[in-house]
């Protein structure tokens, strides 16, 4: 795995069209790159949507007594698959949450449930007092 | 009103085909293969042939794999397109709510219609635009209604027509199949054919002493052992294996099923480890795993002994490897090279899942290549098999999603610490890996585990 | 974002413009709670060009809002971007869609 960028942004909600437009570049012109069989604009939309996902959840459950605090958006390129991190200082929280109810017409729980959705692999790790969220999505078999 | 341009709204509604669903429930009725060739496939070369440039497949129901398939239309040279209508909504409300569409020109409405019997050496383009506004064919099995005027230069002459066969059982699935089979010339059929009645896919290995018998299709990534005898009539899907000495003719076998030594399955449709008359319409849910696919992890004394052995075996492992784990294990986690995954397994499947932590090592530095081929990155996983949570050789769980398609339904899985697919050098991709797995977990013993193990572990593929 | 109203056969259209996210859905929500919104009423999603959860959830919400008062709420003219969020979530099933402003109007 390489990296290809790390960003790290203001823990803020306006900074997540930021951290998706970051993301959504950096899928298409991976995509391009590898001569992707695929649509390319779909796989953008990918990241672009599970990355928004990742970042407001960040956000919103910052924690509100540190001062200035940020999360890191990454992306590592392997020869068939490109990986989103998100990394924040937030307490540990369960990636499988719920499947949201759709028939009960939820205002949220999407989040998550978008992001399993979307991506091939999505894994947790906890890095000292971090957060870090990846999500893998493959553009072909090795 | 573009009367120039022609379209296809095709309409799906989950009440329809119930029986289609009752059988093949893993997928949707529009994805059951005839022919190896899914029925949404024969409705989109149907509109092709009718000069279509878009078509729509409006659906009150989740489609997702038929959207997986079919995607934009690239691949047929159509626009494809999806949208969505609610149970409640009648022919009008369907119209209004798919207005943009319909209004660039004449469209083909398609209702109900599994598939529509054609023949690509006829152009219907003709038939289209002689055909007046309203119903053009009707039948039990669907209908095609023209929206938008007659064309005034429609030309006179012999016009071909298409029909709509009656498709209600699965008895009429199976003759449709046979008989589509023998008019093979009429349709657009996958696979390979040097000579008249004969199909063959992609990785078709057919070993020496396995007859053939036309007419015949087979799918890709098939296997046909010594011995048998396969057709006439023999519709083979893709990833199939036929044991030793097994007759299939008159047969339809689905994808992914496995047919076990000295069978014969004639006049029988087989789909994983469903056995159907078509005649009848009986089913039969074949629980023997040396006939047919289906493992099930029942607690039967050869399973508990299996049980035991792989739980010694991995108590071995754990006391060999012990030493080895508990240096690498720190210096890896100094290098950062130690990293825990969760994984659902089987991936897509809805029913009972089983959450598997996996650790992934990146084969960097002397310590972390030390650690890959000494399965360090297994040992935790090992605590597992002694409690009977997994088996310790069998299904790796998968890397990806794409699978899902090939696990759901109908092959039961036995998640593993170690893979039978490693054992092998040639598995390319996860559907080959899984067929390698799915063939050692019929024909290994509890003692041949032990043997496929060290193989596994002498020959592990990303080493 | 940018939400613009206009009426047609009487019935309210907000077309909405830009980016229905978690930064932008608080004044989509603030639009739909000052007025009254009441009657039916068609949601244009043509110009959306980028829809996450949040903005789903503020959908969802008025969708529940328009059933227990027994008014019709259409979507129109969705994009592959929007409708592949409602795809993925089964939302779409909670929804009349439109491929077609005036045809969601009645007209």
């Amino acid at each position: 795995m390489t990296q290809i960028l790390s960003a790290t942004l203001k823990a803020e909600l306006r900074n997540s069209r930021i951290a998706a437009n970051i993301a959504r570049s950096t899928a298409e012109v991976f995509a391009e790159e590898r001569n992707f069989s695929g649509n390319v604009q779909e796989f953008g939309h990918t990241f672009e949507l599970a990355v928004s996902e990742a970042f407001t959840n960040s956000v919103n459950y910052r924690d509100p007594s540190i001062k200035d605090i940020t999360v890191t958006i990454g992306f590592e390129e392997e020869s068939n698959a490109l990986t989103a991190s998100v990394t924040d200082r937030n307490a540990p929280f369960n990636i499988h949450p719920p499947e949201p109810e759709i028939t009960e017409y939820p205002e949220g729980g999407f989040g998550l449930f978008i992001i399993w959705k979307l991506m091939d692999e999505v894994s947790c790790s906890r890095e000292g007092q971090r957060n870090v969220l990846s999500m893998k999505k493959f553009i072909s078999r090795p | 009103m573009n009367t120039g341009s022609v379209q296809t709204l095709i309409v799906l509604r989950e009440e329809e085909h119930a029986w289609l669903q009752d059988l093949f429930r893993s997928r949707h009725p529009m994805m059951v293969t005839l022919c190896n060739k899914p029925f949404i496939e024969y409705l989109i070369d149907f509109a092709i042939l009718s000069g279509s440039e878009a078509l729509r497949i409006a659906s009150d129901s989740p489609i997702t794999d038929l959207e997986n398939y079919c995607g934009n239309g690239s691949r047929w040279g159509i626009t494809i397109d999806y949208a969505h209508i609610l149970p409640e909504d009648d022919r009008e409300r369907l119209l209004e709510k798919n207005r943009q569409f319909c209004s660039r020109g004449k469209t083909m409405l398609i209702e109900k219609t599994l598939f529509v019997a054609y023949d690509k050496k006829n152009d219907y383009r003709l038939w289209l635009r002689a055909c007046p506004e309203g119903v053009a064919v009707s039948g039990t099995s669907g209908s095609i209604t023209i929206l938008g005027n007659k064309q005034e230069n429609s030309i006179p002459g012999p016009i071909p027509e298409p029909s709509l066969p009656m498709l209600l059982t699965i008895g009429e699935y199976y003759r449709l199949a046979d008989d589509t089979l023998k008019n093979a010339d009429r349709y657009i059929l996958p696979g390979y054919s040097s000579e008249p009645d004969c199909f063959l896919g992609r990785n078709v290995v057919i070993q020496k002493g396995a007859e053939i018998r036309k007419p015949v299709m087979i799918g890709n990534n098939v296997q046909i052992s010594a011995g048998s005898i396969i057709g006439p009539g023999a519709i083979i899907g893709s990833n199939v294996i036929i044991d030793r000495e097994s007759v299939v003719s008159g047969s339809i076998l689905m994808d992914n099923t496995f047919i076990g030594e000295q069978l014969e399955v004639k006049g029988r449709i087989a789909d994983g480890s469903l056995l159907i008359d078509p005649e009848s319409g009986a089913t039969l849910q074949m629980e023997d795993p040396h006939l047919m696919s289906a493992i099930q992890p029942g607690a039967s004394t050869k399973q508990i002994i299996r049980r035991i052995i792989h739980a010694l075996a991995a108590l071995a492992l754990l006391i060999v490897l012990a030493l080895p784990f508990l240096i690498l294990r720190p210096l890896l986690g100094l290098r950062r090279n130690w990293h825990t995954k969760k994984r659902l397994f089987p991936p897509g499947a809805t029913a009972k899942k089983l959450t598997i932590e996996q650790v992934v090592i990146r084969p960097e530095g002397a310590y972390g290549r030390l650690a890959i081929a000494l399965s360090i990155d297994r040992y935790p996983s090992l605590f597992k098999v002694l409690g009977g949570k997994l088996r310790l050789i069998g299904h790796r769980p998968a890397v990806s999603s794409d699978t899902s398609t090939i696990s759901s339904g109908c092959i039961a899985m036995n998640p593993a610490v170690f893979g039978y697919a490693e054992t092998e050098e040639w598995p390319e991709n996860e559907r080959d890996e899984l067929m390698v797995d799915h063939y050692h977990l019929l024909h290994s013993g509890s003692l041949n585990d032990i043997g496929l193990l060290l193989k596994a572990l002498l020959n592990k593929k990303h080493m | 974002m940018n939400i613009a109203e206009s009426t047609i056969n009487g019935i309210k259209v907000l077309s909405l413009e830009g980016v229905l996210n978690a930064a932008s859905s608080p004044k989509f929500k603030a639009y739909l709670e000052t007025a009254d919104h009441s009657g039916p009423m068609i949601i244009n999603l043509e110009q959306v060009e980028f829809i996450d959860s949040s903005g789903l959830g503020l959908l969802v919400r008025l969708a529940r809002q328009k059933k227990s008062a027994n008014e019709a709420l259409k979507l129109a003219k969705m994009n592959d971007r929007v409708k592949r969020v409602f795809e993925i979530t089964q939302a779409h099933s909670l929804f009349d869609i439109y491929d077609d402003i005036q045809a969601a109007a009645g007209n």
